[in-house]
């Protein structure tokens, strides 16, 4: 149980800044993810955490001790590797042991600790395979195995799950979060799919060129993007531009009713509808109208791509939702977006203030 | 598809017919001519040859008794072998410590450090032992350095077994950095970042990571420098002692200068075996790394 | 299967190199080992290099009393020379393109196709190794005397070619390897026959490993003495055995200046290749498969 704590953390690679004023604070216990395109500097981040790449500028402290400059075998962290890093010439056993025998524990310890851990990830059996003789989802467990075994204060993972197929990806990713809820240990989880990320994590924190966009729990950040990219990266989203007025949200061409909590009128906003928050109805001459161009099956759900006077939008529909050719439709919710920052959502005003703490939820 | 096997084979049986004419039958003769058969393609050279001991009664290895109870001979034998085995240990030392400066740098000084040790590649063995033991002999560069720096009684290496050393290091340097280099390379970052994870200090990356997984590259690095050191004729010859002689040597002067072919023969044979017992060392590695690797 | 091509495109993050040298060896240390890399590789050649142009150089003096270039006039004007020039650079090339028609098929056969003896015919190129060349060049001296090949223009070349072999199979044998099997798929997928797959694919993609094998054969006969002097003497004197005369007989810079003159080809050819063989074309070579 440890809590970790980055504060105004800055990197850069030659002239080129990859991180930057970067806050982050992990509670004890929590499991947070870094999620972000590639390029966004999560990596960058966990390998701070990690020792393996030294911060500019900034302070990293675990339960308040400072690592800023500790090198990796000097923290109290440990990783697991996206290609695993599993020594190919040691077995499972020696792999697990190397850490606690550098610890100089004593013989009969370092078995105990092995075979606890080696139950854990339920692969007493292969105790004395080579790595190469394992499937990758296997390997993944030794890897995770490896690192939990010293009983670290905080856990790193980078991209665990990018090397797995879809059907194991889910299962590592369930068995990943039940042992880190069996330890309540404080684990950091880097990836680039927002279906993992939103899954598994306590909080997860959206980077974008080195910068954390928005750092909130999962449902807040599908409910409550901070930011366009935040409403981009997360989920699906139609973005359109208009301009608040008269209780109006007004295009070229188009209006729709939205009570606006700003008395000024707004220009350049940007208006995003999720999918599902599209309302297909009967048309009339009070709804804006849409032709339906084309029907996607989604499985439990349909996928209407619509050609209306705002461009082309995506909607998600029951599947028994009867196509016609055109419809009406009108917005059940919508976020407004003025340079980039949420500043209305369904006609209440946003209180910044309370966002940018990055304090919500948990 | 058994038309390409036999394509393949046929390919390849071209060097092999080469080698089989040029290589394997004179070997096989001369291993014949040392057991005293002095005929056949051995004929020429036995017309000539003196103190042969010849086949009366099936193979004899007269030769090689002979040869062993020369004192002489005993010491150069000796000697070879005291020489390859330093030469190896101290190549292996040097090697590896560079390989792994490289595998870790890279600033201007591992730009220049990585010219440096491919340069020796770059010089033909005649003029590399010519060029060492001008500066390591007495009365050279290195000599006169001592001498200025108040140190009078310095060794000088030129035309002493270790100054063979010496050359034989400095010639193999650029292939054994590069194979171990290579090794290295071959060895992911995550790998050695994990180590550190843990807990694992440099020096314990080196000995229990990157050693065990570079054992093929080390056995290579091993086998290619006894085989060439064992045989080796330039760099003995040019910068070794007039007594003990390295085989190489002995080889090539009972050849030419004393007219007993036998005997140098003998003496090929028996390089010949020593070669093949560190041989079968790297064919056994391979063969057991393609067995490891084979079932993933 | 490791090769050259895929062990430089390891997936890195793009900033690797997270442990510092210092975290291997202080910078003090790392100096210090450069410095006497330097010293020892480098030493002497400069010390050979100031021989040849020195007109005076007494002991213990660490510089030539006086320079001179006189001993180079000497050298080159001498007919000895122009002629063991010659000589070299007709037996390098001919060695070298002999050799590659001779082990080329063979390296890609090594490669490419699964046939009976395979294994053991790789082994036996490496066994070839194992027997000392002096011992070998005696032994090959009987047969050449029983085929009249003693003292002959093919003799040189034999005895040549015997040290090229190895290389000329295994470098570009790991070089065709290294080429993605798909990637020949691909080709013969859209339309291309064997050869020309061969010719477009294959062949460039595994050029700089050839390009490597080639120059190290043609480096092989260009530097190899004993064998040459052994079958070509008196009539085929090339530069390297020339320069075991020199080095006996001759002043010492007489001998420098020959060393320079000899060097010059090697290292030029070397420059060339110099990245391919630091990117491990030519490691590879030496892995069995």
């Amino acid at each position: 149980m440890a809590e970790l704590t980055l504060r105004k953390v800055g990197k850069g690679f030659g002239d080129k800044s990859v991180i930057e004023g970067l806050d982050l604070h992990v509670a004890s216990g929590e499991m947070v993810c870094l999620l972000g395109p590639s390029g966004s500097g999560k990596t960058t981040t966990l390998r701070m955490i990690g020792g393996f790449i030294l911060p500019d500028a900034g302070y990293i402290g675990i339960d308040n001790v400072d690592v800023t400059h500790a090198m990796p075998d000097k923290r109290a962290t440990a990783m697991v590797f996206q290609q695993y890093a599993l020594w190919p010439n040691m077995t499972v056993f020696q792999n697990i042991a190397f850490g606690l025998k550098l610890r100089r524990l004593s013989k009969r310890e370092i078995c105990q600790r092995v075979a606890e851990i080696l139950d854990l990830v339920d692969l007493q059996a292969y105790e004395k395979s080579y790595p190469a003789q394992l499937s990758g989802g296997q390997q993944q467990r030794v890897a995770l195995a490896r690192a939990l075994v010293l009983r670290p204060k905080v856990l790193l993972l980078d991209e665990p799950l990018s090397n797995l197929d879809a059907q194991l990806r889910h299962k590592v990713r369930d068995e990943i979060r039940e042992i880190q809820q069996q330890f309540r240990i404080t684990t950091v989880f880097v990836t680039h799919d927002q279906d993992e990320a939103l899954s598994v994590s306590d909080r997860v924190a959206v980077l974008s060129n080195g910068r954390i966009e928005q750092f909130d729990t999962p449902d807040n950040l599908y409910r409550y993007p901070k930011t366009e990219f935040v409403a981009n990266f997360i989920g699906s989203v139609n973005m359109f531009e208009g301009r608040l007025a008269n209780n109006r949200i007004e295009g070229s061409g188009w209006s729709i009713p939205h009570p606006s909590p700003y008395s000024q009128p707004l220009h350049d906003v940007k208006i995003a509808v999720r999918p599902e928050d599209i309302e297909l109805r009967h048309p009339s001459s009070s709804l804006p109208t849409a032709a339906i161009k084309r029907r996607i099956p989604r499985g439990h759900y349909a996928e209407l791509i619509l050609e209306t006077a705002m461009g082309e939008m995506r909607a998600f529909v029951p599947n028994e939702y009867p196509a016609s050719e055109t419809t009406g439709f009108s917005f059940r919710r919508v976020l407004v977006y003025k340079n980039g920052q949420l500043i209305d959502t369904d006609g209440s005003q946003v209180d910044v203030a309370r966002n940018t703490s990055g304090g919500m939820g948990s | 598809m058994v038309k390409r096997r036999s394509i393949g084979f046929w390919m390849a049986a071209l060097p092999i017919a080469f080698l089989l004419a040029f290589v394997g039958l004179p070997t096989v003769e001369s291993f014949l001519y040392t057991l005293g058969y002095t005929g056949g393609p051995n004929a020429v050279v036995s017309a000539m040859a003196q103190n042969q001991v010849v086949a009366h009664h099936g193979p004899t290895l007269g030769v090689y008794t002979e040869l062993f109870k020369m004192s002489p001979f005993r010491s150069d034998f000796i000697s070879t072998l005291w020489v390859t085995i330093l030469s190896v240990i101290l190549l292996l030392v040097a090697s590896w410590v560079i390989a792994l400066y490289l595998r870790f740098s890279n600033g201007l000084l591992a730009r220049i450090a990585s010219t440096l040790y491919l340069i020796p590649m770059f010089i033909p063995s005649v003029i590399a032992s010519y060029a060492l033991v001008t500066f390591w002999n007495a009365g050279g560069f290195v000599d006169a350095l001592a001498k200025h720096l108040g140190d009078p009684n310095f060794p000088s290496f030129g035309y002493t077994l270790f100054g063979v050393v010496i050359g034989n290091v400095w010639t193999g340097l650029p292939f054994s950095v590069l194979m171990l280099a290579s090794g290295l390379r071959n060895v992911p970052d995550s790998l050695i970042e994990a180590a550190r994870d843990v807990g694992a200090r440099a020096w314990t990356v080196s000995l229990k990571i990157l050693l065990p997984m570079n054992t093929l590259p080390l056995v290579i690095v091993t086998t290619f420098s006894c085989i060439g050191v064992l045989g080796a004729y330039t760099v003995p010859y040019l910068m070794g002692p007039t007594a003990p002689q390295l085989l190489g040597v002995a080889m090539a002067n009972f050849f030419s200068a004393y007219n007993e072919p036998q005997q140098a023969e003998a003496m090929a044979v028996m390089v010949f075996i020593l070669a093949s017992v560190v041989g079968t060392w790297y064919v056994m590695a391979n063969l057991k790394l393609d067995r490891r690797s084979g079932r993933i | 299967m490791q090769t050259p091509v895929q062990a430089s495109t390891l997936p890195m993050t793009p900033h690797h190199r997270t442990l510092a040298p210092t975290a291997v060896m202080s910078k003090s240390l790392a100096t210090a080992l450069v410095v006497a890399l330097l010293v020892f590789v480098l030493g002497p050649l400069v010390v050979l290099i100031l021989w040849a142009f020195a007109g005076e150089w007494y002991y213990p003096a660490l510089l030539p009393q006086q320079f001179s270039l006189s001993w180079w006039s000497t050298v080159l004007s001498d007919s000895h020379f122009g002629h063991s020039v010659l000589l070299s650079f007709t037996f390098a090339p001919i060695v070298t393109i002999l050799s590659a028609f001779l082990c080329l098929p063979a390296a890609y056969a090594f490669s490419r196709y699964q046939f009976p003896g395979r294994r053991a015919m790789f082994i036996g190129i490496f066994a070839t190794n194992a027997f000392p060349k002096m011992g070998l060049y005696i032994a090959i001296a009987g047969i050449l005397y029983a085929v009249h090949l003693m003292d002959t223009f093919w003799g040189v070349i034999v005895i040549q070619m015997i040290n090229t072999i190895v290389v000329m199979t295994w470098i570009p044998a790991a070089a065709f390897s290294s080429v993605p099997k798909s990637l020949e798929e691909a080709a013969r997928d859209v339309g291309a026959g064997p050869f020309r797959t061969f010719w477009y694919v294959t062949l460039p993609m595994a050029r700089p490993g050839i390009i490597v094998a080639l120059i190290q054969a043609f480096l092989a006969s260009f530097d190899e003495a004993q064998g040459t002097f052994l079958v070509g003497a008196p009539n085929y004197v090339t530069m390297p055995v020339q320069m075991y005369s020199m080095v006996t007989n001759y002043p010492q810079q007489a001998a420098a200046v020959y060393s320079i003159l000899l060097s010059i080809p090697s290292f030029i050819l070397l420059l060339l290749i110099r990245k391919y063989i630091v990117g491990g074309y030519f490691a590879a070579g030496f892995r069995m498969k």
